[in-house]
């Protein structure tokens, strides 16, 4: 294969009914069989054997847990109430979407597979601010709607916990403007679904000093924590909406891993160089480890400044890099996004030296079996 | 694609250095890997569908329509349409502006059918998405559609001159198109650097674009700059030119053997 460019060559479904079918030439056949029919099925295969039971037949009483393609029958029942995902025609329920059954009481809805992201309270996402208008920012979140983040549910600059004033209504865009990044916790959901967030803690707010990168989200999977210090100096916060967000690791992210006794001195050492978090508090004192609880710690102008770290050297920007071709690698392979994923998929991934081989289509393929062939080794395959 | 200030500055930064990271770790004359299918529409000459790893799409089809030609000496036609563009606007028109002019490298003899009658291609482009610059796709697309392109077989004379007569085709048999195709590449210029592919958040701090054009071996007319975005966009070193047009020559072949030997 070439080292510049990779092509595949492939055949879609939509070839099979070609007339011309005699005149192609012979090796698209087998390609067919190959890449054709996996291509139009991946989805399905995969979601059926994750699914518990699959069954073929259309009884009513074994309609939960089915897959569903569109337009498929359902049910005939007239008992059951239609919910998301279907429709109904002459008393017959079909599906709408590609997903599986559920069955609330007499509701009957179909969950879609692949959606856009639906926003819980508690949720752990990265936005992007897409408008600033009244008292509050938009932020893009990858959902059916934009989420609301209000001014008074942002740390304001200049110290203590303090009630927004007019004049933080008038420069709202000095803390956050169109296209800023930020990480945020979803604090409610309005009536219709939108996500009001917050990001009164010092772990959330603008993020810098790092790259971008995008998943789908049904492949983030809801945990405890969603930011993880990975080996090679990097942290990464995995948005529950599939916005990811990788950095340099900061001293509040080592500080937030260290066990509470022993973090005085994981951060001593650190804090003498620079104490500030990864969204720029800076600690009133000095000596005192950086705790993301402590808000009386100064949140200063910092916070939203726009500046990186300059100390970034080529060498982390490289595992920067690395890290986000692991996680395009993992979603390619629709695998689960988890830190331990991510981690076995570097300790794999160093088999390449170079990073730029890691966009090839096989090499992702082979990361991705590496990875849950690690998995079952280390005997925690779910 | 709209950016925050903080990533701005990280991705110039590390493309700006030396030696520069690319943010999909990339070499600085590596493409993003492709999906070709050829020759899926039934009713056109030729055909290809290219979907880029980022997920832009094109579609490109050849038709072919028998014309005199000293009547109508322009044997080539590419008409492109971007999906959510107009067809009146900038970055359509320059696309098929762009196009008509760099297939004229084709030898139009091929096309050729008797003294008096050749074939006009129609080479209709449909870009369903795109996230960067398409006219790298779209290049892509038509090279491996030309390449996918069979005419009917001549069954008449082809010295119709003096025996006046309307050329007959054979019922079923094809002939395979064989035409040096031209390829198109997008750089972007990163201060003092360049890099062949631009990804979307590369293009977003690109200080400058350029557009190179190959064929058969050799770069050719016509090269052009474009701003790739509206807010990072600079003048940049005339050296860089050569030093894209080298990069183009250096790699071009392979590419060209990649898009062939599918």
């Amino acid at each position: 294969m070439s080292e510049v460019i990779s092509v595949v060559s492939r055949n879609g479904a939509f070839q099979k009914t070609m007339i011309m079918e005699e005149f192609s030439s012979d090796e698209s056949e087998d390609d067919y069989n190959m890449t054709g029919s996996e291509d139009e099925e991946e989805g399905e295969e995969g979601a059926e054997k994750s699914s518990s039971k699959p069954t073929s037949k259309k009884s009513s009483k074994n309609i939960d847990s089915e897959l569903m393609t569109p337009g498929e029958l359902i049910t005939s029942d007239p008992i059951w109430m239609r919910g998301h995902g279907t429709y109904f025609l002459e008393n017959d329920t079909y599906s709408s979407v590609a997903g599986r059954v559920s069955k609330v009481n007499k509701l009957l809805s179909v969950i879609p597979l692949k959606s856009r992201y639906a926003p819980e309270t508690g949720d752990h996402v990265v936005g992007r601010i897409a408008e600033v208008s009244n008292k509050r920012w938009k932020v893009d979140i990858g959902g059916k709607q934009h989420a609301i983040l209000m001014l008074g549910s942002v740390n304001l600059p200049g110290g203590i916990l303090r009630r927004k004033s007019e004049s933080d209504e008038l420069q709202m865009r000095s803390f956050l403007k169109e296209g800023d990044l930020l990480n945020a916790e979803v604090q409610s959901l309005f009536q219709d679904g939108a996500a009001s967030l917050h990001t009164r803690s010092l772990k959330y707010g603008k993020l810098r000093n790092g790259q971008f990168c995008q998943v789908p989200n049904s492949l983030i999977v809801r945990s405890k924590n969603h930011t993880h210090n990975l080996p090679g100096n990097v942290t990464v916060v995995l948005g529950v909406n599939g916005y990811i967000w990788l950095r340099m690791t900061s001293s509040m992210d080592l500080a937030r891993d260290a066990p509470p006794g022993g973090s005085t001195q994981v951060s001593g050492g650190e804090a003498s160089g620079r104490a500030a978090g990864p969204t720029g508090a800076v600690s009133l004192n000095p000596n005192a480890s950086l705790s993301i609880t402590r808000l009386e710690e100064e949140s200063s102008w910092k916070i939203y400044s726009d500046e990186n770290d300059a100390s970034i050297t080529n060498q982390l920007k490289q595992t920067i890099s690395r890290y986000a071709n692991i996680i395009k690698a993992l979603a390619f392979c629709e695998v689960g996004i988890t830190h331990e994923r991510i981690v076995l998929g570097y300790e794999a991934s160093l088999a390449y030296s170079d990073v730029g081989a890691l966009i090839q289509r096989d090499n992702m393929e082979a990361l991705g079996a590496d990875v849950l062939n690690a998995e079952r080794m280390r005997g925690n395959a779910e | 694609m709209t950016l925050s200030v903080a990533e701005k500055s990280y991705l110039y930064d590390s493309l700006a250095s030396t030696p520069s990271v690319r943010p999909d770790g990339r070499h600085q004359h590596q493409f993003r890997p492709i999906e070709i299918y050829t020759d899926f529409l039934p009713s056109s000459n030729g055909s290809s569908r290219i979907i880029a790893s980022d997920g832009s799409e094109c579609i490109v089809s050849v038709k072919a329509k028998v014309v005199d030609h000293s009547l109508d000496s322009d044997l080539l036609q590419v008409e492109i349409d971007i999906a959510g563009e107009r067809d009146d606007s900038l970055i359509t028109e320059s696309c098929t502006s762009l196009f008509n002019k760099v297939l004229r490298s084709i030898d139009t003899k091929k096309l050729q059918l008797t003294k008096k009658y050749s074939f006009k291609l129609f080479i209709d482009v449909l870009v369903l998405s795109s996230n960067s610059y398409p006219v790298s796709l779209i290049s892509f697309g038509i090279y491996s559609a030309l390449n996918s392109t069979a005419l009917p077989k001549l069954v008449s004379n082809f010295d119709d001159l003096e025996v006046e007569e309307l050329p007959m085709f054979h019922d079923y048999d094809l002939v395979p198109l064989e035409v040096n195709a031209p390829l198109v590449f997008v750089l972007a210029v990163v201060k003092n650097n360049i890099f062949i592919d631009p990804a979307a958040n590369e293009s977003e701090v690109a200080n400058n674009g350029l557009i190179v054009s190959w064929s058969d071996g050799k770069v050719i007319a016509p090269i052009r700059t474009i701003a790739l975005n509206e807010t990072n966009t600079k003048g940049f070193n005339p050296q860089l030119i050569q030093q894209g047009i080298k990069l183009v020559d250096q790699y071009a072949e392979e590419i060209a053997k990649a898009l062939t030997n599918l």
